[in-house]
């Protein structure tokens, strides 16, 4: 079934290993109009063991599947390029929807970025206020733009 | 003997014999007439005479037979001697005083007597004509030889002969008064005479040589002598009798004038000979002595050429480079000291070898092939200079190897002969240089690499805790100001503007780190096009600012890198307003100016604000220089240093005109052809700032 997905909460996965840059990104959601419900992960390893439900993620009901994946690049253990390679060679994950947000301009992340299925490339920026227009983008983005396959 | 005699010397001479015919005739014509009569003793007299001019004719002729030999003076020679004897023998019989021993009485005596010498003579000229027509009939060379002893021999028995003959012998009678010709025996000699002159005369030398011409005016007297006067003698001593014997003597003294003449040629000949010969020898000394000046002078200019050979053999060997040069078989021909030096070799040891003894073995092999390749297209050029460039090593006699650079260049001798010659030099000492200065600029490309990732890493790293610090200060303000007072508050702002500038530096950093390691493709840019863009990203808004940019119409289309030279409009753009904007009269103004020059496309931007003081001028391309607090000026002083890198990348300049308080024209050349347009793309060195 093909629908928007402005009804209901938006469900995402956040993978940074920065502290202060999920504390900030938790803050943005929550003061944007985005109705969501944000699950955090601290590296890539995480991220896929969340994902696959392994290890201590097995809970299905209190680790949902996300509707959208912040990925950070520069993480220890796996990085963001190694798990988008891990999620394309998933018949289920690869559709999965993720959003590079990242400090990291360079133009082997963001090359790596799309040819590894990400949807957007997006660079943080120091303003908190110029942060909350990304996630306000993002918003207007998912709600208006975007058609999802019921994932 | 001359040929092509004169004509009319010829006629001359003919015209003479005539004369003389005629004159004997009207002589003879006159004696007829005559009544004469002489005796013994006049014909003693002239007998006497007549033997001594015989003796002298032939002793002449002899003369000149010794001389020169030729056959016919020996026979006249003979002859006339002969001819003295008998004359002299002639005179003594006819005398009185030996009448009495003779058995014929003198009537016989004489005549007879007198007939026995013309006919001796007669005889002998007629055989003198004779040899001297056989010679000429087998060529004038070589002389037929006739023995002169057989004709001494032959003419003594004759005289002999006619001696005992008319002792023993009784004459008979002489004269025949019966006849018309009183004396028929004369006709003998003149016979022989007859022959003699028709003889010589058709011999023709008589045209030429006055010899023979006398002999011919003797031969026509002997004869017309014997057949007109003697002849018609009719008794002893009538007139007849003596205009013969006087004719005889004629005869014989022409004779004697043809023998004058012809050792008067002689002896000139042989002073002429003689004078021609001391020409000749003058001549032969002259060439000698030229000969020895030509020697002398060949020696000099063999000097010359020794020492100009000396002076290149010297150039060749002092040569700070190894000459070696090879024939068309690449057999080496030359070499020099340094050569010897370079490789270890001796001159004899490379002489005569093959050039490839000199060339590393993995190397010899091609040589061959290029050496052919070479004389194909032969030039001065450095070997190895084609593509792909080869590195050049030549092998010493130990069989080491170092590296050479080495300059070809041909040399041809004429057509066919090529010879190559080359021009060595040991680089062993440069190439180790520059393996040094390799390592070295290896090296500091490595460090900058480095300190690129350095710059990065740092940029990178400090942006993460610059976000923290500016959100939650500014957390903190959203949420919890009330819990603040106004210097709290204050505080928190200082904080989130120390930020900013951080933030702007940092970004700075990194741009100026981009400007320096990122090279873009050269592209045509339309400079209005560029300019418009630039003002769309400006930091003031101009009109806000009330500045006023003014932008000409010419400005060109440039070869660059675009988005290089966008920063350097901005940069300098963004300054001129940011400096002039708070001019006190308030008409700001920035003026773009352009100009073209020969070679290069010459900008300006021109701002009429603060001025900058030229002690300044060096300082302010150097990075974070500022002049001004951050209060007066904002900015982190990183802009011009990345315009003068940018400029620098361009392989151009830019320099600052301005005093302080008058405003400030930066002018900057890029150009039109840059030397070395940077096609790399921008993937190897990738900008990895964010």
């Amino acid at each position: 079934m093909i629908k928007t997905i402005s009804d209901g909460p938006i469900r995402i996965l956040l993978a940074d290993d920065n502290d202060d840059d999920v504390a900030i990104a938790l803050r943005a959601f929550k003061k944007s109009q985005l109705e969501n419900e944000v699950h955090v992960v601290r590296n890539g390893e995480e991220a896929i063991n969340y994902l696959f439900n392994r290890e201590s993620y097995q809970d299905k009901e209190k680790y949902p599947k996300p509707q959208l994946l912040l990925l950070d690049i520069n993480m220890p253990k796996l990085n963001g390029i190694e798990v988008l390679e891990r999620l394309s060679r998933d018949p289920k994950l690869k559709r999965l929807r993720v959003v590079v947000l990242t400090s990291s301009k360079n133009e082997e992340d963001v090359v790596g970025s799309y040819n590894n299925g990400a949807c957007a490339y997006l660079s943080k920026p120091v303003e908190f206020d110029d942060f909350l227009k990304v996630v306000e983008g993002l918003n207007c983005f998912w709600k208006t733009v975007i058609y999802s396959n019921g994932y | 003997m001359q040929v092509n005699a004169r004509p009319q010397k010829v006629r001359l001479k003919v015209i003479r014999y005539f004369v003389l015919c005629t004159l004997l005739f009207i002589a003879f014509l006159i004696a007829r007439k005559m009544e004469w009569q002489g005796n013994k003793m006049l014909h003693s007299l002239m007998e006497v005479i007549a033997t001594f001019l015989a003796l002298i004719v032939g002793i002449l002729a002899l003369i000149r037979f010794y001389t020169k030999k030729i056959n016919i003076f020996l026979f006249i020679g003979a002859g006339f001697l002969g001819t003295a004897f008998l004359d002299g023998y002639h005179a003594l019989v006819t005398s009185a005083f030996f009448d009495l021993y003779f058995p014929s009485p003198p009537t016989s005596l004489i005549p007879w007597s007198w007939v026995a010498s013309r006919a001796f003579l007669s005889f002998l000229m007629a055989l003198s004509w004779w040899v001297s027509f056989q010679a000429r009939r087998h060529g004038d060379l070589p002389q037929l030889h006739v023995s002169e002893w057989f004709v001494f021999t032959g003419m003594g028995a004759a005289t002999l002969l006619s001696f005992f003959f008319f002792v023993f012998y009784p004459l008979p009678r002489a004269y025949y008064p019966e006849l018309f010709f009183g004396r028929p025996e004369e006709f003998v000699p003149a016979i022989f005479f007859g022959i003699a002159l028709l003889g010589y005369l058709k011999l023709g030398d008589w045209r030429e040589d006055a010899f023979h011409d006398w002999l011919i005016i003797s031969l026509i007297v002997g004869f017309m002598g014997q057949v007109m006067f003697m002849s018609l003698s009719f008794r002893l001593f009538d007139t007849m009798f003596d205009a013969a014997h006087l004719l005889k003597k004629i005869s014989y003294i022409c004779m004697m004038q043809g023998l004058f003449i012809a050792m008067f040629d002689l002896f000139k000949q042989a002073e002429s000979g003689e004078s021609d010969l001391e020409r000749a020898l003058e001549g032969t000394q002259a060439a000698t002595l030229q000969g020895w000046k030509d020697k002398k002078a060949l020696k000099e200019e063999q000097g010359k050429l020794d020492k100009q050979k000396k002076f290149f053999e010297s150039v060749v060997e002092s040569s700070p480079n190894g000459i070696v040069m090879v024939d068309g078989k690449n057999e080496i021909i030359l070499v020099n000291q340094m050569t010897e030096a370079l490789f270890g070799y001796s001159r004899s040891e490379l002489l005569k070898q093959p050039v490839e003894i000199l060339i590393p073995h993995q190397f010899s092999k091609n040589h061959p092939k290029h050496m052919k390749a070479f004389h194909k297209a032969p030039s001065t050029r450095m070997m190895g200079g084609g593509l792909p460039k080869r590195d050049i090593f030549a092998m010493r006699k130990d069989g080491s190897e170092f590296p050479v650079e080495i300059g070809l260049s041909v040399i041809q001798r004429d057509e066919e002969e090529t010879f190559v010659m080359a021009m060595i030099v040991d680089i062993s000492e440069r190439s180790a240089t520059e393996k040094r200065l390799e390592e070295e600029r290896k090296a500091l490309e490595k460090s900058n690499l480095e300190l690129d990732s350095f710059v990065y890493t740092a940029s990178h790293d400090l942006r993460a805790p610059l976000r923290g610090i500016n959100s939650f200060s500014k957390f903190i303000e959203e949420d919890y100001a009330d819990a603040f007072d106004d210097e709290g508050r204050d505080y928190l702002a200082r904080i989130r503007r120390g930020v900013g500038r951080m933030t702007q530096l940092i970004d700075d950093l990194l741009t100026l780190s981009r400007v320096s390691r990122q090279k873009n493709p050269y592209e045509a840019v339309k400079i209005t096009e560029l300019i418009q863009s630039v003002t769309e990203r400006m930091e003031f808004d101009l009109e806000e600012a009330s500045v006023d940019l003014v932008i000409p119409e010419n400005l060109p289309e440039i070869r660059c890198d675009r988005i290089k030279i966008t920063e350097v409009f901005l940069n300098l753009i963004n300054n001129a307003v940011k400096f002039s904007r708070k001019n006190k009269e308030g008409d700001a103004k920035v003026v773009i100016g352009y100009e073209e020059k020969e070679e290069n496309h010459q900008f300006s931007v021109t701002d009429n604000g603060i001025g900058i003081d030229p002690k300044y001028h060096e300082r302010i391309f150097g990075i974070f220089q500022r002049l001004h607090t951050n209060e007066e000026y904002e900015g982190t002083g990183a802009g011009l240093s990345i315009v003068k890198r940018v400029i620098d990348d361009h392989k151009g300049q830019i320099w600052i005109a301005s005093e302080l308080g008058k405003g400030a024209t930066f002018h900057f050349e890029i150009p039109k052809k840059p030397e070395a347009e940077c096609m790399e793309n921008s993937k190897t060195i990738t900008s990895r700032e964010e």
